[in-house]
């Protein structure tokens, strides 16, 4: 067995690097990052093969994180196509594996209020299965 | 489109005994019993990952069903506490207090019920470091060990 977070990682930025631009997209965000950027989070992987072989599940949470929207056009459009690179199918590269669905979970968005700021959070939790 | 299958007579007895064994299960009991394993998990998962300060969160959360009693019952049956009021402890600045647990915008209808919780700054830790979505993912773990995972854990660092 494998623990190929990493390749589905880079896969995954690869994905939205090649959507999105004037975006970057971190695991742990630097220290002051600039705003907006996106974030990719929870990725626990689950064993779901049989004796076959292995088929690793993963059910990562994208995060798309604005800092004191006026409006939220701009984080919707990045929602937007984040969602477009999901087509039900092999959607993304994962070097080493062969990626057998890529599905959305379930979409939602947050406001987080803080002393002299808001953050605007779009959550974006995705299912990649790979063997 | 329309299909048939047919079973020879062995096989459509067994289905039928198969379906007579779920005829008598109490749906509702048995879901409410699923969102109580997402309860303890979540708890267990919030202290493990170390987020437990005056207990507020973890003991806020709470499942809803459309008959509450149904609720009541599978969770007293199960040792957990699931009354409408909770409390927490004080700890440093921070004071002790209380509070309704009750998902008052959650709507159920029928066939639903609801685990999660009312505190404001719950969304904010799910989405650091999920609890509930990882508990309702991890439903099928042993919570008996799970909890002897923690302790062993904590008591490692208390060592330390």
């Amino acid at each position: 067995m494998n623990y190929p977070e990493s390749a589905i990682i880079a896969g995954l930025i690869t994905a939205i690097n090649a959507k999105i631009t004037g975006r970057s997209v971190y695991t742990i965000p630097p220290k002051d990052s600039a705003y907006p950027y996106i974030l990719i989070s929870q990725t626990d992987m689950q064993e779901i093969g049989s004796k076959a072989g292995f088929i690793y599940r993963f059910e990562p949470l994208i995060q798309v994180i604005h800092k004191d929207l006026k409006s939220l056009t701009s984080l919707l459009s990045d929602m937007n196509l984040i969602h477009n690179i999901i087509k039900n199918g092999s959607d993304i590269s994962v070097t080493g594996y062969t990626v057998i669905e890529m599905s959305l979970i379930n979409t939602n968005r947050t406001t987080e209020l803080y002393d002299s700021f808001r953050l605007d959070i779009g959550l974006i939790r995705v299912l990649i299965d790979i063997k | 489109m329309s299909g048939q299958i047919e079973i020879d007579e062995m096989s459509r007895r067994n289905v039928l005994a198969a379906l007579s064994g779920i005829k008598g299960i109490p749906w509702n009991i048995a879901l409410a019993k699923v969102l109580f394993r997402i309860k303890i998990l979540a708890q267990l998962r919030l202290t493990e990952k170390m987020h437990i300060v005056t207990s507020r969160l973890k003991n806020s959360i709470y499942v809803k069903m459309p008959k509450q009693s149904d609720a009541d019952k599978a969770g007293s049956g199960m040792g957990t506490d699931n009354s409408r009021r909770y409390s927490w402890n004080a700890v440093g600045k921070q004071k002790a207090g209380s509070g309704d647990r009750d998902l008052s915008t959650v709507n159920l209808d029928v066939n639903e019920g609801a685990v999660g919780t009312n505190v404001e700054y719950a969304p904010k830790i799910e989405r650091r470091d999920s609890y509930l979505y990882w508990a309702a993912k991890n439903i099928n773990k042993n919570v008996g060990e799970y909890f002897k995972e923690i302790v062993a854990s904590n008591q490692k660092l208390y060592k330390k």
